[in-house]
């Protein structure tokens, strides 16, 4: 039954092969079964029938040699001679008992003649005979046997027709042993495809909504970092307008308010000069000259808060090292190495520099007890990098936030970081301290329309 | 989908394997249950092509052929058919009157058949028969020496009042035809068995008879009786019964028998000489060879004017000394 569904089956299970699996497994066990459903009972019976005929073959032969001893016993020489009553004897038992034949023998095993047709049942055909013997005892020697045959035809006729309805039973059994468990995998083979099927569909369509996911994902980032980039630009357009601003305020404060309060002065002091002395005028005139002095020393001072003119006046290297000369004392030596980029700076990277060394500065020379401090302005290709670095004491980093000195970091940071750049400080108590800062170049390309605008 | 495949690649060998030795332990049990039937079922269904016993004829100088029994000088066995041991009593019972010094035993009935094959066996002296030799028989040399023709009769029970019949009549009663006598009583037919010398004679002479009689044993119709004796007992005491016998049994038994007349006639000699009496055997003793002896003297007797008389007082028809 096999070699008509396993190649269909191979065709058709490819994928999960449990219908061929289990079919190769199930056909030894289905040809066992049909074989011993089949063969069995009919064996069985078969046996059980020939024996029960050869027991009652022996049954014959005993009764028949009894009656023949009775005889013997009367005629101990002449019994064999008397068909006619042997004959008597012994038809009954082939009439009665079934037996298909019997014969006597004598003491040397001849065949006594009976009669010249043999004692032969009429429905004794001519199949296969089961003979069995019992001998026949005349003062305890066996002077004979008496043969009883009978006919195993018919057990054998019923043990093959029994074949046939067995035969079928076990095809039976055998298609159900074989084909319900057959069908039950292939549907469960069939429902298992279907779900990886879509098992795989599902697969597909994962991986395409991660995909659609992380390209939306990367464009946020991606207009996130625009975004960013525009904020930045805008702040340090706002950082470089400011600066503008403040520059122009205070070119404002120190050309017009300056020059006008320096008049004023001088007239003072021509007053008090033509004043008499100790007049009130007098008086009055020196007490507003100071007045005015005040005021012009207040003016100076926020011009220089708004915006380090002197960077306008000298240009940004020579603004640093005039600070440095204005920090430098007996023990203190400052060493510089500064460069610029052919076309400068921006007005708002020339003031945050200016701006970081100045605090630095500061903060070295207010608390760090250092000896040498060393200046570095380079130009590389994407940054201006910007160091100071002493070999004073040292903090622990984020402890002085609460100073003035924290304070003035924390503003770096701001003015540093509002351009697009970052700063590290490098700091161990007693290992001195390095601040470094990386400014984007990008700033510059785009800052001559600004400074125009803003000088303008 | 990839792993099954893939684990069905590595599985492989050791699936196939295992298949196999599956395959192998069904084989075996299948071996199993054909050793089961050829050592248990098979011998018990075989039957045995050759009988189990010696057939047919044994030399006499075989180790086999050791039948013969000695017997006392001054001794003679006789045995064979019933139908002659009436006579032959009659004869040896004359025979020791005359000569003291002889002993004669004659056996009950083992029918003719059994008389000569116990003298081809050298187990009796003389067999006795009440039919012809068989051409088998004779071939083994065993001669026949008639002494006597007796007529067989119907033999009636003594209630029958009927006292003759017709021989259709007889054919009719055996064939179940006529199952009444004249006054209404049933008739009760008793049969000897197949090849009986007396059935035998009559189914010679009237085969309408030999018919019947063959259909009775075919259909098992009547009672079957298997000798001489029990056929005289079984008339004697069975009201309506009817059979076949010998007249001289009759007589010298005297049984409380009557002897039917057919179609008129009795059997008398002179009937049966003439045949019109129909239904006659004779009597022969069986020899292997040229009797001498004790033997020969009482075949001489049998033939003799004494033994002779002897015969015709009771029925019977000496017949003459073949030479």
């Amino acid at each position: 039954m096999s070699e008509k569904t396993a190649p269909a089956s191979r065709a058709r299970s490819g994928k999960v092969g449990l219908r061929r699996y289990l079919s190769a497994r199930m056909l030894p066990l289905v040809v066992l079964l049909l074989v011993l459903v089949s063969a069995s009972a009919p064996l069985a019976y078969a046996a059980l029938q020939a024996r029960g005929l050869r027991e009652q073959a022996r049954t014959t032969a005993v009764q028949a040699a009894d009656a023949i001893a009775r005889e013997v016993q009367e005629r101990p020489v002449l019994w064999r001679y008397d068909a006619g009553k042997l004959l008597a004897h012994l038809r009954a038992y082939v009439d009665n008992a079934g037996a298909a034949r019997i014969e006597i023998s004598d003491r040397s095993g001849v065949r006594i003649p009976l009669d010249t047709e043999s004692i032969a049942s009429p429905t004794a055909g001519a199949g296969p005979l089961a003979w069995e013997a019992a001998p026949i005892v005349l003062n305890e020697q066996v002077v004979g046997h008496a043969w009883v045959a009978v006919s195993l035809a018919e057990a054998r006729t019923a043990a093959l027709l029994l074949l046939g309805p067995f035969g079928l039973l076990g095809v039976g059994l055998a298609g159900l042993l074989y084909f319900i468990p057959l069908g039950a995998i292939t549907r469960a083979e069939r429902r298992i495809e279907q779900s990886q099927a879509a098992l795989a569909r599902f697969n597909q369509t994962l991986e395409q909504q991660v995909a659609e996911r992380s390209s939306q994902l990367s464009e946020a980032y991606e207009q996130l970092r625009q975004k960013e980039g525009r904020l930045r630009e805008l702040s340090a357009r706002a950082v470089l307008l400011q600066e503008a601003e403040r520059r122009v305020i205070a070119r404002e404060l120190h050309d017009s308010a300056g020059q006008a309060l320096t008049a004023i002065r001088i007239n003072l002091q021509l007053m008090v000069q033509l004043a008499e002395p100790d007049s009130k005028v007098a008086k009055m005139a020196a007490r507003t000259l100071t007045i005015v002095d005040a005021t012009l020393e207040e003016i100076r001072r926020a011009v220089s808060m708004l915006g380090p003119a002197i960077l306008d006046d000298v240009g940004l290297v020579a603004a640093i090292e005039r600070l440095c000369d204005d920090f430098e004392r007996e023990d203190l030596e400052i060493s510089r190495e500064l460069e610029v980029p052919d076309g400068g700076l921006s007005a708002a990277l020339e003031s945050v520099c200016y701006r970081v060394i100045q605090e630095a500065l500061t903060n070295a020379a207010r608390h760090a007890c250092a000896s040498e401090l060393r200046v570095v302005l380079r130009v590389e290709p994407a940054h201006i990098v910007l160091e100071v670095r002493d070999n004073g004491r040292g903090f622990v980093p984020g402890e002085r936030g609460e100073g003035s000195g924290g304070r003035g970091l924390v503003g770096m940071r701001e003015r540093v970081e509002l351009l697009g750049g970052n700063l590290r400080i490098d700091t161990a108590p007693g290992s001195g301290t390095a601040i470094r800062v990386e400014l984007p170049r990008r700033a510059l390309s785009d800052d001559g329309d600004d400074s125009a605008v803003v000088v303008a | 989908m990839e792993y099954t495949v893939a684990m069905a690649e590595t599985a492989d060998p050791r699936a196939s394997a295992s298949l196999a030795a599956l395959w192998a332990a069904v084989l075996l049990g299948v071996a199993g249950v054909a050793i089961l039937a050829a050592v248990f079922v098979a011998p018990l269904l075989a039957g045995s092509s050759d009988p189990p016993f010696l057939e047919g004829q044994v030399p006499k100088n075989s180790l086999l052929y050791q039948r013969s029994t000695p017997r006392p000088h001054g001794v003679l066995h006789l045995a064979g058919s019933g139908s002659n041991i009436p006579l032959t009593r009659a004869l040896a019972d004359a025979f020791v009157a005359r000569s003291p010094d002889a002993h004669i035993v004659v056996f009950e009935s083992i029918g003719s058949s059994g008389g000569v094959m116990a003298v081809y066996d050298d187990v009796v002296d003389l067999g006795l028969i009440s039919r012809p030799l068989r051409e088998r028989e004779a071939l083994v040399g065993v001669d026949a020496i008639p002494y006597a023709r007796v007529p067989v009769v119907v033999a009636v029970n003594l209630s029958v009042p009927d006292t003759a019949i017709t021989t259709d009549e007889l054919a009719d009663i055996f064939a179940g035809r006529k199952t009444r006598w004249s006054d209404g009583a049933p008739i009760t037919v008793l049969q000897r068995e197949r090849g009986d010398s007396g059935h035998a004679a009559v189914a010679k002479a009237l085969p309408a008879f030999a018919a019947a009689d063959e259909a009775a044993y075919r259909e098992h119709r009547w009672r079957v009786v298997l000798h001489d004796r029990a056929m005289q007992e079984a008339l004697a005491i069975t009201p309506g019964a009817v059979g076949l016998l010998d007249v001289g049994a009759i007589s010298l038994q005297r049984l409380p028998l009557r002897a039917l007349e057919l179609d008129g006639y009795g059997p008398s000699e002179a009937s049966v000489q003439s045949g019109r009496y129909p239904f006659s055997k004779d009597l022969a003793f069986a020899a292997l060879e040229a009797p001498s002896g004790l033997a020969a003297e009482f075949i001489r007797f049998a033939h003799s004017d004494e033994g002779r008389a002897l015969m015709k007082a009771h029925g019977y028809i000496p017949l003459p000394e073949v030479q």
